[in-house]
């Protein structure tokens, strides 16, 4: 199951990168989710005006080594940006011919809490460790935030760099959410406990935001998902 | 599971939506095919006599030539159907694995049936069982063994092979429109064999073809039609025939189907269709038990098997030895007749099919319609045959005169005939209307572009168009000439259809296949990574919480 999934979906997920003058840093993950060229990815990973690339992971069959000096990345561009519900919709500047399975994208609605699921992305980007990693957990809990977005937590604690990735129901195949980072207490709190505080409340729990409304996006942007 | 939160789901209400004036149209399919439409009108007018005779010469020569062309594509197609039915697709859902259906399962059986092939079953649920009684290829005539086949050789023309050809035409359009994205449109069957050249002129031509060929098939029906509804009622009320007559009847005829249609698919089509069964259901149940109920129950069970156990033999007899031409007339021109129309008939039956699973389409499309049907003809079929056996006699007679007036004639033979016969109007006048709703939604869907839910304005159009084209062609003469030119179609279709079963096939098995996503060529420049780790948190806070 988890191996017809990684190998569903291993072209789909790709690394982000931002140009900022000669470097290139990494950002994230991002996932195709459309034909026609377009990506998912979390909202908070695009800051300033910076040009955004995508980096397809290795394709190399078997061990892949840990370590990259180089890159191919590929120009992207912010086609809708939702900061609200940290979402953004990107898309290739130039035109790819693109080939995927049909119906990527799942029904939230139909996921039960205890689902299985699963994650894909490039945890350790930062540390510049270029792997894609596939993990699995179970659904938590599903919750609504403080500005009514649907959000799934979920039973693995995801690495910065995972942050973007898809949210994959295990039970269909279908992608159910978009990784947004830890469920870090500070950060829920923050506006009660103020800025300076720095309490040492660890979870292992994650979450996604839910895919409807990354569907939202590609509704205003005039795509026809199937 | 609420279907309003599936994205795949044809959403019902955008058709209260659209408002009245909302005018979205292919521009090239329908305007050329509206002016295409016209001068074909003009044309059959001026030249009547001489189209068809060229039409009927067409017609004989396909028969000729290609009768066993035909024989084979049914037949490969049935298997191919069958293998679905029990093959690994049937899971597979049309509109993806969200989709849920848009109508009941009754409703939809209702109108699979009431725009596939209702219509021809009132005149032929009688006649044909007759016809053949009274002289067939195989057995001497008026024997035993004559009604015997007489009711086999009606199974077969109205049986699984018709049905197996709307299952396939109806399945490759609603695979390709609803799971792969296509537009539900005839040029979406020749995706796998054009490519993106169907979204070009190829495929305008295509529809534009599609939409002639529908709405002069559908407006000749309605025009021989009302002819015969007219024999019908003269027969039963001595009012004469006359073209005023029959004009009127077009006229409300048309005027229902364009309630209906621009009503809707399931305030309108549905609904009508589903009274249409309901009063047909009526008149069968009528007729098995103030008939011969006894013959009527051994009767069904001895056809069925009968049908079956010679369905190998007689679906491949091809006249080779007799050297006869008796096939001409009958099986190839049934043939013929449902292959024109299955572009018709498949995409009614696709757009209303949307949320089956392709195991239950095959039920749905393939057998239950055929068990009906077989139904049908045993119960006035094998009641015409017990009444010319058993009883007074009389019905081959009519029926070699004046096949319209059989059923009246039929229902004479027993009581309340006056209830009986109007229901028996009321029957074929409704299933008229449902076979020219449907025929306008789907030249609607096809002119709006693969729109499953087109504009009011366009229905209305069609609707209305496609009376007119049955009145102007019924007064001034050419609807034989017209239907037999539509009925030449089949021949080019049936090698589409071929074509239909591997493009189906394949499609089928790579959707069913683990799929990868994988991006073609891309510039392959090369640029150094230059990373730092990022350890502070410098992302913007988000504003979920």
């Amino acid at each position: 199951m988890l191996q017809d999934m990684y190998f569903q979906y291993r072209g789909a997920c790709m690394m982000l990168f931002q140009q900022e003058g000669e470097e290139f840093s990494f950002r994230g993950t991002a996932f195709l989710v459309h034909p026609d060229g377009y990506f998912l990815t979390a909202g908070h990973l695009i800051t300033d005006n910076h040009d955004l690339m995508v980096v397809p992971a290795d394709e190399t069959e078997g061990f892949t080594p840990i370590r990259t000096e180089t890159v191919a990345p590929i120009p992207v561009e912010v086609r809708q940006l939702d900061r609200e519900r940290d979402l953004a919709l990107l898309r290739f500047k130039e035109e790819i011919d693109i080939s995927m399975p049909d119906h990527v994208i799942g029904a939230s609605e139909n996921v039960p809490v205890g689902n299985s699921v699963a994650c894909l992305g490039f945890p350790f980007g930062y540390y510049q460790i270029y792997n894609q990693l596939i993990k699995k957990a179970v659904i938590c809990s599903k919750i609504s935030s403080g500005n009514e977005t649907r959000i799934f937590l979920f039973d693995s604690l995801v690495h910065d760099g995972n942050r973007g990735g898809p949210l994959i129901n295990m039970h269909d195949g279908r992608i159910i959410g978009v990784v947004g980072g830890r469920f870090e207490l500070q950060e829920i709190l923050s506006r009660q406990l103020g800025k300076t505080s720095d309490l040492p409340i660890k979870t292992d729990v994650s979450y996604a935001v839910s895919i409807e409304h990354a569907m939202e996006l590609m509704k205003k942007e005039g795509l026809n998902v199937i | 599971m609420e279907e309003k939160n599936s994205t795949q789901q044809i959403d019902p209400e955008t058709q209260a939506d659209e408002g009245w004036f909302h005018l979205d149209v292919h521009p090239q399919v329908f305007f050329i095919s509206a002016g295409l439409i016209l001068f074909f009108v003009v044309v059959t007018l001026v030249f009547n006599e001489h189209m068809e005779g060229i039409f009927q010469q067409t017609q004989s020569a396909i028969s000729d030539y290609a009768g066993w062309f035909f024989i084979w594509t049914v037949n490969i197609v049935l298997v191919f159907i069958l293998t679905l039915l029990a093959g690994r697709f049937g899971n597979i859902r049309l509109g993806g694995p969200d989709a849920r259906p848009e109508f009941s399962t009754l409703g939809w059986f209702a109108m699979l049936f009431s725009a596939g092939m209702g219509i021809g079953l009132l005149f032929y649920g009688v006649a044909e069982p007759m016809f053949h009684y009274v002289a067939n290829p195989h057995v001497e005539a008026g024997t035993t063994e004559s009604a015997r086949m007489a009711m086999d050789i009606t199974f077969l023309h109205w049986g699984l092979h018709p049905w197996a050809v709307y299952s396939l035409v109806g399945l490759s359009l609603a695979f390709f429109s609803f799971n792969k994205g296509l537009p539900l449109s005839i040029r979406t069957a020749f995706y796998p064999l054009f490519g993106e050249r169907i979204y070009g002129w190829t495929g305008h031509i295509i529809d534009i073809l599609a939409t002639v060929a529908t709405l002069f098939g559908v407006a000749t029906s309605l025009g021989l039609g009302v002819q015969q509804v007219n024999a019908g009622l003269d027969h039963l009320l001595g009012i004469g025939q006359s073209a005023q007559i029959q004009v009127v009847l077009i006229g409300g005829i048309t005027l229902i189907a364009t309630w209906s249609v621009v009503k809707g698919l399931d305030k309108g089509i549905r609904r009508l269709s589903e009274i249409n069964i309901t009063i047909a259901g009526l008149l069968a149940l009528f007729v098995l038990l103030v008939g011969p109920t006894l013959f009527i129950m051994n009767a069904l069970l001895e056809n069925i098997g009968y049908y079956f156990q010679y369905l190998p033999k007689l679906s491949t007899w091809n006249e080779t030895y007799e050297r006869t031409e008796w096939q001409h007339g009958w099986t190839i021109f049934y043939w013929s007749w449902w292959i024109a129309w299955s572009p018709f008939v498949g995409m009614f039956i696709a757009r209303v099919s949307h949320g089956r699973t392709i195991r239950q389409f095959v039920l749905g499309v393939l057998l239950v319609p055929t068990f009906i049907t077989f139904l049908w003809i045993t119960i006035f079929g094998n009641t015409a045959l017990f009444i010319e056996m058993f009883g007074g006699g009389g019905i081959s007679r009519v029926v070699q005169e004046n096949i319209p007036v059989s059923l009246f004639v039929l229902l004479e033979n027993f009581p309340l005939r006056t209830i009986t016969s109007t229901l028996g109007i009321v029957v074929i006048i409704t299933f008229f209307v449902t076979s020219s709703d449907s025929g306008s939604m789907v030249i609607d869907i096809i002119t709006s572009g693969g729109n499953p839910n087109p504009p009011v304005l366009s229905r209305l159009f069609w609707a209305l168009m496609e009376g007119l084209v049955a009145g102007v062609l019924l007064i001034g003469g050419g609807l034989v000439a017209l239907q037999t030119a539509t009925i030449t179609t089949g021949l080019p279709f049936a090698v589409i259809i071929l074509g239909m079963c591997v493009a189906l096939y394949r499609g089928l098995s790579e959707y069913a296949s683990p799929q990868e996503f994988t991006i073609g060529e891309r510039p392959a420049a090369e640029f150094k990574i230059r990373t730092k780790p990022v350890l502070n948190k410098t992302f913007g806070r988000r504003r979920l919480w």
